[in-house]
């Protein structure tokens, strides 16, 4: 080697340094890549016509996603649970958005209640913006009454006190004539399930928006309204490694 | 141009250096990178990954999975701990400090339901006569009731419960209790037969009659509506004992509890609240003027269509009354909550 090859072999050096180092810096930034640095997962709903609970600007801080069979007392409990703590401002500006999880996924008549409810309470919102969850707040109350009395009339019935038009509501919960509603519901149910809920049973997500990160939660039908605070309270949080059921509301 | 050699020991150093020295600069720059915290690496074994854009909970009992990492959930609840309206799982609600899957509560039936508000009223000062936490309103006495109606709302909400129904008798009558008045008890007991769903089918029935105020003497129209509330209870009585003789065994259920007693009211009846809030025909004791009443009650006849000089003589008609509330609960039944908060919307919410 002469001395005229020494600048060449100084800058292969210094490239070959610096290869090495952007590569060695870029791996170490990749192996601690986790939820602060990257963000959480993010969660991808399917579309819903139902909201309920915000009427403000833009997305709402908070939006509980609630997947739910209108003839289960589990998912009745799980939504007044959802309800109650919106109404006393325990989740702040928060937003409830209704999905359906019927069992069967409506595709035969193994459920015929449950999917003539979904199909009502889609098509009551299609009527008058707002009554959806509304109606689904109602036939969810309908399971009370005796079980033979859960019928189509008694849907209707509870729709006409929310003040909607019984014809036009009869006619829209046809499934023949709405194959886009029955196709939606499909689309909710498919997509809770591959996600792993149990037919038949409630489940949601509970998703925080601070400072334009989202942090989502998954629940199922245990939770309870006194667990609901916490899980909203730890889900905003990023170091605390335990939820303590029991704090104080805000 | 002279050319000038590198020894070749000077190059094997110069290729080794051109090789650690990249290593080394790295090392040294990863080292600054990464963050030093050693709480974080603690809190790092606390926490596992998992997955929360899915329902499948991978953290384990007691656990929850937050934005991609599992976090421990403190529960302080005990085996044995009583529940609260809002602690319990699933399909089940609290009930009687116990949760009970709902296809097993034993639910308030509807006409219950819809008076909650007064049935709760008169449950707690019942209970707090009896020194207990909650009583069945079997429990009360006539003493509680007569002081709870006097002057106060619950008179009212009585007669709009929805099986209320009035009794009604001419001014005076009857002038006691005894045989005199055999027959014209007998044809309240076949009148009262008529309304024999709602009063067999009752847990409590609670029958109260009204003195008249302004006239007469305090004493002697608090006496005739004890009398008249006495009579009232005593058919009633017996007309569901003669239904239960007639029904098949297996039919057989606990008799109600009837309360009756009197109130000497200060406040004139509304005929026009009246009307509105009683949606049964009345019975009469004896030859009081009946299709008068029943047209009043029906709806027929208009409390504002009725003329000047007769609202007067229509008053003492309608007031010479018992009011009969048969109940199908005591309060001890389950009564649900409505799914959704009624009216209103959620607080802590932009307009």
């Amino acid at each position: 080697m002469t001395a005229s090859r020494l600048p060449y072999l100084l800058t292969a050096t210094l490239l070959v340094t610096a290869v090495v180092v952007v590569f060695v810096a870029v791996g170490a930034s990749d192996s601690e890549c986790d939820a602060d640095v990257c963000g959480p997962p993010q969660l991808d709903l399917p579309s819903s016509n139902l909201r309920y609970g915000y009427t403000g600007d833009g997305k709402p801080a908070t939006t509980v996603a609630l997947f739910l069979d209108l003839n289960s007392h589990a998912s009745r409990r799980l939504f007044t649970s959802v309800t109650q703590a919106l109404h006393r401002g325990e989740l702040g500006p928060a937003e409830l958005v209704l999905f359906h999880a019927p069992m069967g996924d409506c595709i035969d008549s193994s459920s015929a209640r449950s999917c003539d409810a979904a199909r009502a309470v889609e098509c009551a919102e299609e009527l008058r913006p707002g009554a959806g969850v509304k109606l689904a707040g109602r036939a969810l109350d309908l399971l009370w009454q005796p079980a033979d009395t859960l019928d189509h009339a008694s849907l209707l019935d509870v729709a006409e006190e929310l003040g909607l038009d019984r014809a036009p509501l009869s006619a829209c919960t046809d499934r023949a004539q709405r194959p886009d509603i029955a196709e939606l519901i499909l689309k909710q149910s498919i997509w809770a399930r591959t996600r792993g809920l149990a037919q038949g049973t409630p489940g949601g997500f509970l998703v925080r928006r601070d400072d334009g990160v989202e942090r989502s939660a998954p629940f199922g039908e245990w939770l309870t309204q006194v667990e609901l605070h916490p899980l909203w309270r730890c889900t905003g949080e990023t170091t605390a490694t335990t939820c303590d059921r029991r704090a104080p509301a805000p | 141009m002279s050319s000038w050699r590198i020894p070749v020991k000077v190059r094997w150093m110069m290729a080794g250096a051109s090789f650690l020295l990249p290593v080394t600069i790295a090392l040294i720059i990863r080292i600054i990178l990464t963050p030093p915290s050693t709480e974080r690496s603690s809190e790092k074994a606390a926490t596992q990954p998992c997955d929360s854009t899915r329902f499948t909970n991978t953290c384990g009992p007691d656990t929850l999975c937050l934005a991609g990492e599992c976090r421990a959930l403190r529960v302080e609840d005990r085996a044995g701990t009583p529940c609260s309206e809002y602690s319990c799982r699933g399909d089940m609600e609290c009930f009687r400090g116990a949760c009970t899957p709902s296809e097993e509560l034993p639910l308030a039936p509807p006409a219950c339901q819809d008076s909650e508000t007064l049935i709760r009223s008169l449950q707690r000062e019942c209970a707090t006569d009896l020194l207990a936490d909650e009583t069945p309103l079997t429990s009360c006495s006539r003493e509680h009731l007569q002081r709870l109606t006097r002057n106060g709302p619950l008179e009212r909400r009585i007669y709009e419960l929805t099986d209320t129904f009035t009794v009604h008798f001419p001014a005076g009558e009857p002038r006691s209790i005894g045989a005199r008045y055999e027959r014209a008890q007998e044809a309240l007991i076949e009148d009262l037969s008529g309304r024999m769903e709602q009063l067999q089918g009752a847990k409590t029935i609670l029958i109260f009659g009204r003195a008249s105020p302004h006239t007469g003497n305090d004493r002697v129209n608090f006496e005739l509506a004890d009398r008249r509330a006495r009579t009232v209870a005593g058919a009633v009585a017996q007309a569901v004992a003669q239904a239960v003789a007639q029904a098949p065994a297996d039919d057989a259920a606990s008799p109600p509890r009837i309360i009756d007693w009197s109130l000497d009211s200060k406040t004139p009846l509304d005929l026009g609240v009246l009307q509105k809030a009683i949606n049964s025909p009345p019975l009469a004791w004896s030859n009081t003027d009946l299709p008068r009443l029943r047209e009043f009650f029906s709806g027929a006849l208009s409390h504002d269509e009725l003329l000047a000089d007769e609202i007067h003589g229509f008053q003492d008609l309608v007031k010479q009354v018992v009011f009969v509330a048969p109940l199908p609960c005591d309060g001890t039944e389950y009564f649900p909550r409505a799914s959704l908060p009624p009216t209103g919307s959620p607080t802590g919410q932009q307009p």
